[in-house]
């Protein structure tokens, strides 16, 4: 007991005694009976700001395609217009929020990403500006574009939550 | 002029899957020792921007570096399990190869002209590159380049791989290795310091792994028999037997793996005489590469770094000596108890306390960079004698080829990680007598080296890797000979685990 009034750390108020790594490294995310974690829990990247600006320019990508694909006048499916219009006004929202805030708004990028997706699935089924369906090859790209970003928000958004990347203002909280 | 696929190419094109691949696999499994990616090279707790393990670190112990292993599984890396000697003779080997084929491949594409296969000799290839890029994203699949093998930006990829990606993988890879980075140090700081290089040649590796991928799917969309009949035959008239070929091909690669995984892990010495054979004839070369660094601890960049950025905390590797005799030392403070026996094969056999020790260095410093094998850095503003000066003292008597430090720390009995033996290291005479081999006595001015940076005494090999930088040094022998002590191959790292004693990279 000695020893722990005199502890600096105890002073302060820190008590790791008890903790399952207070003397000893662990391991985490080994389930029962494996000897290591699933590949993809070894991956943690801090760069915090990036990522946030990265999610950002994800969804920035998919309002300004989505802007160009209602500009261009080939209506992906009947009555198409209306949403490409609206992905991109929340698109331009999460954006400008995004930047002047600090708020952890990633889920309402994930439903800005789903939107798109199933704009470009109705595109599937209707009349998508595809090469052979008589569009540009800049505007086939385009429209393209709103799938790759939805797909690539939509793994960022899953990558996050697993804990691979983090955003700002969150932090891995690497300690060594 | 044709660009076909000639023989050598096809060739090169084989041995790079062989080489690439051994060197992704054998550079994770070093990454796996010191799993944490920083830009200071002060690699200050907390401030990595990237991990690559799934431990956690101990709240409320000192731990030590040889406890941040991470045992990455054999199917990864060469050979998994946490053997970072047995990856890095893997990467130094499959290294040797790597530039030796792509040395060659550059000499015969500018000798042959070809080089204008991957160098826009117009400005209008970035321009058709930006088209093609539009194609692909369109489901377009873009046409080659009149007289050309493939498009725009296929040539720009392969061209950023060979000329640039390639280069910038052997530059960093060559400022990994302690002897290259300490004796161009200004070299190293200029790339942004030893983390940053670090950093970025892992980041090459990324790269690697990206073009691959992107590359195989390029080679399933423009038609998998008629790119590997190009690339097995040189046309693509036969597209069935190039495919077939080609898999073989890949198939082999694939059991070459698991061939030299096995063996690795059965018989980690075989590998390390295939390593001697095969990278030891230009690692040796290093010794001509006396470090030279003059670091100034607290501005690295010459701008003021604030003391966030210092290295206010050099890492300790290994755990202090447990014994009566070290402990009572060290009660005592080192000065009064403390002596260093110089012997062996010399003239003038000598003991030195350290105020003599003090007293014949002259308030001698330096200032160096300490390069950890497993990827640690720190800076330490080092006090002592250089080792050149008191072999002067003691004279070594003709034929006196090596010196031999003996640690106070037996492994077994100190430090868990481990098991027993006297922990001793050696230098070849070319490496005591260089001109930053020191035997320190002072870390950062703080009047003496605490004892988890090995106090009261320890030595500075400045061109080699940290764990050959003995600490807590109990004496030192002048011999003739070092095969003939304990296991013979220099040292207690050398002998009980797979590491080279020439540990200039």
């Amino acid at each position: 007991m000695r020893e722990d009034q005199n502890s600096p750390a105890l002073r302060q108020g820190v008590d790791f005694r008890d903790t399952p790594n207070a003397t000893a490294r662990v391991t985490e995310h080994v389930r029962p009976g494996k000897k290591r974690a699933p590949l993809l829990r070894y991956i943690r990247i801090n760069l915090t700001r990036t990522t946030r600006l990265l999610l950002l320019l994800v969804i920035a990508v998919i309002g300004i395609a989505s802007a160009t694909t209602a500009l261009s006048g080939h209506e992906p499916f009947p009555s198409a217009m209306p949403f490409l219009w609206l992905v991109c006004a929340v698109s331009a929202v999460f954006v400008a929020g995004g930047l002047l805030t600090k708020k952890r708004i990633w889920p309402i990028g994930l439903g800005i990403a789903l939107a798109s997706l199933l704009i470009y699935i109705g595109g599937l089924l209707g009349n998508a500006p595809y090469v052979w369906n008589g569009a540009t090859v800049t505007l086939a790209a385009v429209w393209n574009t709103t799938l790759f970003a939805s797909l690539g928000y939509t793994v960022l958004y899953w990558a996050l939550n697993y804990g691979m990347i983090v955003a700002s203002p969150d932090d891995q909280n690497f300690t060594d | 002029m044709e660009f076909e696929f000639p023989w050598w190419l096809r060739v090169e094109h084989f041995l790079n899957i062989i080489f690439l691949s051994f060197l992704i696999r054998s550079g994770i499994e070093i990454l796996g020792t010191y799993p944490k990616l920083y830009r200071s090279q002060h690699t200050v707790p907390g401030t990595a921007w990237a991990q690559f393990t799934i431990q956690r670190a101990a709240k409320h112990k000192y731990y030590t570096v040889g406890g941040e292993y991470d045992d990455y599984s054999p199917r990864f890396s060469l050979p998994g399990r946490g053997l970072l000697g047995l990856g890095r003779y893997w990467h130094f080997i499959a290294v040797t190869g790597f530039v030796t084929s792509w040395v060659i491949y550059i000499v015969l594409l500018f000798g042959t002209g070809q080089w204008r296969r991957y160098i826009p000799t117009s400005l209008d290839t970035f321009v058709q590159a930006g088209r093609d890029m539009l194609s692909y994203m369109a489901f377009v699949v873009p046409e080659p380049i009149g007289g050309m093998p493939f498009n725009a930006i296929q040539q720009l990829s392969y061209g950023f791989v060979f000329l640039i990606l390639t280069p910038l993988v052997i530059l960093t890879g060559a400022f990994q290795s302690p002897a290259v980075a300490n004796h161009f140090s200004r070299i190293t700081r200029m790339m942004g310091g030893r983390q940053v290089i670090r950093t970025i040649h892992f980041l090459c590796m990324i790269g690697y792994i990206v073009f691959v991928v992107i590359h195989i799917a390029m080679v399933v969309l423009h038609g998998y028999g008629h790119e590997t009949s190009k690339i097995v035959f040189g046309h693509t008239d036969l597209q069935i037997a190039g495919g077939v070929v080609f898999t073989i091909g890949l198939a082999l690669v694939l059991v070459l793996h698991v061939i030299a995984t096995r063996w690795t892990l059965t018989d980690g010495r075989a590998v390390e005489k295939l390593h001697n054979i095969v990278a030891r004839p230009w690692s040796n070369l290093l010794y001509r590469l006396p470090a030279r660094m003059h670091y100034d601890r607290d501005n690295v960049s010459g701008k003021d770094v604030q003391l966030k950025n210092t290295t206010h905390n050099f890492r300790g590797s290994g755990r202090p000596p447990e014994t009566p005799e070290y402990l009572a030392l060290m009660a005592n403070c080192y000065e009064d108890d403390y002596v260093l026996e110089i012997g062996g094969y010399v003239e003038r056999p000598m003991s030195l306390t350290i105020a003599q020790l003090r007293e014949l260095a002259s308030d001698h410093s330096q200032t160096t960079l300490h390069h950890c094998v497993q990827g640690f850095t720190s800076i330490g503003k080092w006090h002592g004698i250089p080792v050149s000066d008191l072999l002067d003292l003691v004279k070594p008597l003709p034929g006196a080829t090596d010196v031999v430090y003996l640690s106070f720390q037996d492994m077994g009995r100190d430090d868990a990680l481990y098991e027993g033996g006297t922990y001793y290291e050696s230098n070849p005479m070319i490496e005591a007598r260089m001109p930053q081999t020191l035997i320190a006595f002072d870390l950062n001015e703080e009047g003496e080296i605490p004892a988890k940076n090995g106090a009261p005494v320890r030595l500075r090999t400045e061109t080699s890797t940290g764990f050959r930088n003995l600490k807590w040094l109990e004496r030192i022998e002048v011999v003739n000979r070092y095969d003939i002590i304990l296991e013979g191959r220099g040292g207690y790292f050398e002998d009980a685990d797979f590491y080279d004693r020439n540990q200039l990279i």
